[in-house]
C-alpha cells in the first residue's frame, strides 16, 4: 500500500513537471552592431506540447531600428523516449540610430500563463566604425569624384511592376542598369531603408544578361543587376527610397601621354577606369488596404495564391503507434509569413507541435513556394476517426477578393494495440488509469482500543514484571532443586533422613487401614515398624539392627529430649505389649496410640 | 514480589475507570465527525486526552477532525504522536503525508545512503512497547532453557536445546541492541511540531535577537534545549534557532 502511494505520488510530480517545461528565451546575434546593419533577435520556446497557436509580440523597438523580416522554425526531439518541441522565432532588425538601446522583454500566453524574458541591450555604433562595403575592383585604380558628364551615359532604373497593390501583395522591383559606356565593375552600396516592406532579395544568375534598349534613339546596354519582391506592410502611399551604387567604367582620357611607360601602365587598354556613384529613381507605390466585405473569420492575412493539401503515411494504425499527418501549403505569395491553419485533431490522439520546412522559390515573377507541416499523432484509444478538413483563407489579389481552400477529412483505423498502454515508453499519459482523481485522508478509526494513562511506560505494566521475574524464580528454583538432587544421590545418610518423614507417613496410613479393619496386631506391629524405621531413617542406622534400645540410644546421643524419648520408648513397648496380648485391645487405645506416634514424628521432625 | 502485584493489580484498577468515560467521550466524538461536525469532535477528542488518557486511535481521529478544519499544524502533531504509540500504521503515514503536502515550508532531507535509511525505517516500524516485550519473551525463553537441564539433564546432551538456547540468546541481544537504539533514541530526542502559523525563528532567546529564519505551521523539528519560555530548535537539515514555546506542541 506504501509502494501504491509512492507511486502515485510520484506520478503526480512527474504531472506537474510536464505542465512546467514550457520556458521562453531571447537573445541577440549580436550585441554591437554598426548603425544601418542588421541585427536578429531570436525567441525560442521549448517544452510545451502545443505551441501552435503561440506567437510572441514581434518586439517594439522601432525608436532605433526597422522591422526587416522573420522567419520562425520548430524542431521536435525525442529525448528518453519523450517529444520535446521547440520553436524558434527569428526577428530582422536594420538598426537605425546609434548609441545603446534595450529591447523590452518579449511576452507569450501559453495555456493562459504568462511567460517572458529578460530585457535585452545591444549598442548601435556609428557606421564609420563598420566596414563600409567596399567596391570590389581593382586596387590600384584612382577614385575619382564623381562627374556629372556621365548621368546621360550612365545610369540605374528602379522599375516595379506594379504601382497600385493590395496590403501583402509582393511588389517585384527591378534595378536596372542603362549604360553607353563600358562597365568593369559595380557594387550595390548599403540597402535602402524600405520602411513599411518586408523584403525578399530575389537573387539573379552570377553574371548579368545583357540587352541593347534604345531610349530617345539612343542605344543603351541595359542589365537587371538586382531584383527584390517587397511586401507592404501597411497601407497608403510609400515611398521606396533610391538605391545607391558604385560603377567603375572605362573612360578614354584626352590628356596627352607623358610617357609610354606611364599610359602603359595606368590602363592597358587605351583607357582609364573611373569609379562613378549612381542613384536609382525613387519609386512609389500605393498600398491599398484588403477589403472589408467578404473577409472570412480565419483569414489570417495571406495574400497571392494557394493550394492546401493533407494526407497521412497510414490510413490503418495500432493505438500507441506514431502516425504523420502533412499539411503542405503551397503557392504564390508570402510563403513565410503564414500560420498554420488551425486542426481540430479528434479526441484520443496526442498531437505533438509539428515540425515546419520551408521552400521559397525566388523566381522573376516573385516569390513562390511551400511550407510543409508534418504533425506527429500518437492515437491512445482505438476505434474510427475523422482528422477533419482543414482550411485556408486568402486573399487573391487578380481576382480581388477572398478564397477559402479546404482539404477533405481524412478517415483513420485505430486497433488495438499490441503492447498493453502501460509499457508505452515513457509516455506516461497512458497510464493516467493509475493515478488518484482525488487525494484525501483516510477515515478515522472506530476502534477504540485500550487506552492508557498518558506517560505510561512499559514497565509500569504487570506483564513487564512477570515475564521479568518468573523466568528468574524458574532458573532459581532449578539450580536450587538440582543442588537436592545432587545431595541426595552422594549421601546416603541425608538421602534417608529427607525420606524418613514420607516413609512415615505412608506406613501409617497403611496402620490407620489396618486400624479401620480391626486388625489389631498387624496394626501394632505397622505402627511400630513406622516409628521404628523413622527414627532409624532420620539416625542412618542400619535396617537390619532396628533394636529398641539401641535406637534410644542413639537418640539420647542426638540429644533429642529426655520427655520424647520415653515417649518412643512407652508406645514401642506398647505396642509390643498388644501384638502378643491375647485380650482384645479397646477401639479407643488403638486411635489414641495412633494419634500418639503421629505427634511424636512430627515433633522428632522438628528435633532432628 | 507480593506488593509489586499489588501496586500493578491497583493500576488495572484505577485505570478501568477513566477507560469507560474515555471510551464513551471517543464513540460521541466520532458519531459528530461522521455528521461532518469536526469542531466538537475535536473538542471530545481534546477532551479525552486531557482526562489523561491516551491511545492512537484518539490521536489520529483529532488529527483527521484538525485537517478537515485546515489547521494543519495541530493535525500533523497529533498524526505524529499517533504515530509515535503506534509506528506502524499505514492509515496515519498516509494521512501525516498528505497532510506534510499542505505545509509551506520545503525542508530538505540530508542525503542518508539508502542502506542507512531502509535500516532506519526498519527499526522505527515496531512500536517501543512490541520491542520491550519481544525482548522479555526472548528474555524468558533464554532463562528457561537455562534452567531446563536442572528439571531434565539428559537435555544437556541434545543437539536441539543447545541450538535453541544458543538461538534465543543471538536473538535476545540483537534485540536488546534495537531495543536501546530506540530508546536512546526516543528518551534522548524530543520532536516538536510549529503550531503557530508563522513564527519567526531568532538567534537567541529573546525578543529582539537577530531573526534567522522564519517557520510556518506544521513544519516538525527537533527540540534540543529549553531555556524559560525558549525552546532550541534544529530543522532536519541542521538550521538551529529559537523559537517561543508556546509556538511549538511537543510530540
Amino acid at each position: 500500500m506504501t509502494l501504491k502511494f509512492i507511486l502515485s505520488a510520484l506520478l503526480l510530480v512527474t504531472a506537474g513537471a510536464r505542465a512546467e517545461d514550457f520556458s521562453i528565451t531571447a537573445s541577440l546575434d549580436r550585441n554591437t552592431v554598426g548603425r544601418n546593419q542588421q541585427f536578429r533577435v531570436i525567441i525560442e520556446m521549448s517544452g510545451g506540447t502545443v505551441m501552435n497557436s503561440v506567437q510572441p509580440e514581434v518586439p517594439d523597438i522601432d525608436a532605433f531600428a526597422a522591422f526587416a523580416g522573420s522567419s520562425s522554425s520548430t524542431n521536435i526531439q525525442v529525448i528518453n523516449g519523450r517529444f520535446t518541441s521547440t520553436k524558434t522565432f527569428t526577428y530582422t532588425y536594420v538598426a537605425r540610430d546609434t548609441g545603446s538601446f534595450e529591447i523590452p522583454p518579449i511576452t507569450v500566453t501559453y495555456k493562459g500563463k504568462k511567460y517572458s524574458t529578460r530585457a535585452l541591450k545591444i549598442r548601435v555604433e556609428p557606421s564609420a566604425t563598420t566596414p563600409a562595403s567596399p567596391l570590389p575592383g581593382r586596387g590600384g585604380s584612382a577614385r575619382r569624384p564623381a562627374s556629372n558628364d556621365l548621368s546621360d551615359a550612365i545610369f540605374l532604373r528602379a522599375i516595379p511592376d506594379k504601382k497600385k497593390v493590395y496590403q501583402g501583395e509582393a511588389v517585384v522591383l527591378t534595378y536596372k542598369l542603362f549604360t553607353r559606356m563600358q562597365v568593369t565593375n559595380y557594387g550595390f552600396r548599403k540597402q535602402p531603408h524600405y520602411g513599411d516592406f518586408w523584403v525578399e532579395e530575389i537573387p539573379l544568375k552570377n553574371q548579368p544578361r545583357t540587352t541593347d534598349e534604345l531610349i530617345d534613339g539612343v542605344r543603351y546596354t541595359t542589365a537587371v543587376l538586382k531584383r527584390i519582391a517587397l511586401f507592404p506592410t501597411s497601407t497608403g502611399t510609400k515611398t521606396i527610397p533610391a538605391q545607391d551604387m558604385e560603377v567603375s567604367v572605362r573612360v578614354r582620357d584626352r590628356r596627352s601621354r607623358r610617357s609610354v611607360f606611364d599610359s602603359f601602365f595606368d590602363d592597358p587598354f587605351f583607357g582609364r577606369t573611373v569609379n562613378h556613384m549612381l542613384s536609382s529613381n525613387a519609386v512609389t507605390i500605393e498600398v491599398r488596404p484588403l477589403p472589408a466585405a467578404g473577409r472570412p473569420a480565419d483569414f489570417s492575412g495571406a495574400v497571392g495564391q494557394f493550394t492546401l493539401s493533407a494526407k497521412t503515411d497510414k490510413k490503418q494504425i495500432k493505438a500507441n503507434e506514431a502516425l504523420t499527418f502533412r499539411l503542405v501549403l503551397s503557392g504564390q505569395g508570402n510563403i513565410k509569413t503564414l500560420s498554420a491553419p488551425e486542426i481540430d485533431f479528434p479526441e484520443g490522439f496526442e498531437v505533438y507541435e509539428p515540425k515546419v520546412s520551408e521552400k521559397i522559390n525566388r523566381t522573376q515573377a516573385g516569390i513562390s513556394g511551400s511550407k510543409r507541416y508534418e504533425y506527429v499523432l500518437i492515437p491512445r484509444r482505438t476505434g474510427a476517426f475523422t482528422i477533419p478538413p482543414a482550411a485556408f483563407s486568402y486573399f487573391d489579389p487578380s481576382a480581388r477578393r477572398y478564397k477559402t481552400i479546404t482539404t477533405p477529412a481524412l478517415d483513420i483505423t485505430v486497433l488495438e494495440s499490441d503492447r498493453t498502454a502501460g509499457t508505452v515508453a515513457g509516455t506516461g499519459l497512458s497510464k493516467r488509469d493509475v493515478e488518484l482523481i482525488g487525494r484525501d485522508i483516510r477515515y478515522i478509526t472506530r476502534d477504540a482500543g485500550p487506552f492508557q494513562p498518558i506517560g505510561r511506560q512499559v514497565y509500569h505494566g504487570a506483564a513487564f514484571w512477570l515475564l521479568l521475574v518468573v523466568p528468574l524464580l524458574v532458573l532459581g528454583y532449578g539450580m536450587y532443586y538440582r543442588a537436592n538432587q545432587e545431595k541426595l544421590g552422594s549421601n546416603v545418610a541425608y538421602a534417608r533422613s529427607r525420606k524418613a518423614g514420607r516413609v512415615a507417613r505412608r506406613q501409617l496410613q497403611q496402620a490407620h487401614k489396618l486400624m479401620q479393619k480391626g486388625d489389631v496386631p498387624g496394626f501394632y506391629a505397622e505402627l511400630a515398624r513406622a516409628l521404628t524405621h523413622f527414627a532409624g531413617n532420620k539416625l542412618n542406622v542400619m535396617e537390619g539392627s532396628l533394636v529398641r534400645d539401641e535406637l534410644i540410644t542413639a537418640l539420647r546421643d542426638r540429644s533429642v529430649p529426655e520427655e520424647q524419648v520415653q515417649a518412643f520408648e512407652s508406645i514401642l513397648a506398647e505396642c509390643d505389649f498388644r501384638r502378643f496380648a491375647l485380650s482384645e485391645a479397646p477401639e479407643d487405645a488403638m486411635q489414641g496410640a495412633y494419634d500418639r506416634v503421629r505427634e511424636l514424628i512430627t515433633e522428632l521432625e522438628k528435633v532432628l | 514480589m507480593k506488593r509489586v502485584v499489588l501496586m500493578i493489580g491497583a493500576l488495572f484498577l484505577l485505570a478501568a475507570a477513566p477507560q469507560n468515560d474515555a471510551r464513551d467521550l471517543f464513540f460521541r466524538a466520532n458519531a459528530l465527525y461522521e455528521k461532518g461536525d469536526y469542531q466538537a469532535a475535536a473538542e471530545l477528542y481534546a477532551k479525552i486526552i486531557d482526562s489523561g488518557v491516551e491511545n492512537w486511535q484518539v490521536y489520529y481521529n483529532l488529527g483527521n477532525a484538525s485537517y478537515r478544519l485546515q489547521r494543519i499544524g495541530p493535525a500533523i502533531l497529533n498524526y505524529e504522536r499517533a504515530l509515535k504509540l503506534n509506528p506502524d500504521n499505514e492509515d496515519i503515514r498516509y494521512n501525516l503525508e498528505l497532510a506534510n503536502l499542505s505545509v509551506v515550508d520545503r525542508i530538505p532531507e540530508p542525503p542518508q545512503q539508502a542502506i542507512v535509511s531502509w535500516l532506519d525505517r526498519q527499526l522505527k516500524r515496531p512500536s517501543f512497547n512490541a520491542l520491550v516485550y519481544s525482548v522479555l519473551l526472548f528474555y524468558a525463553l533464554y532463562l528457561i532453557l537455562l534452567a531446563l537441564p536442572f528439571y531434565w539433564p539428559r537435555a544437556q546432551g541434545k543437539r536441539g536445546y543447545r541450538l535453541a538456547r544458543g538461538l534465543s540468546l543471538s536473538v535476545g541481544v540483537v534485540l536488546v541492541a534495537v531495543t536501546l537504539f530506540r530508546w536512546y533514541s526516543s528518551e534522548t530526542r524530543q520532536y516538536g511540531v510549529i503550531l503557530a502559523s508563522q513564527v519567526k525563528v531568532t538567534s537567541s532567546p529573546a525578543v529582539d535577537a537577530t531573526e534567522v529564519f522564519e517557520l510556518h505551521e506544521g513544519v516538525r523539528l527537533q527540540i534540543e534545549e529549553q531555556s524559560g519560555e525558549w525552546l532550541r530548535i534544529r530543522l532536519r537539515d541542521g538550521k538551529i534557532g529559537w523559537v517561543p514555546q508556546q509556538a511549538v506542541g511537543k510530540i
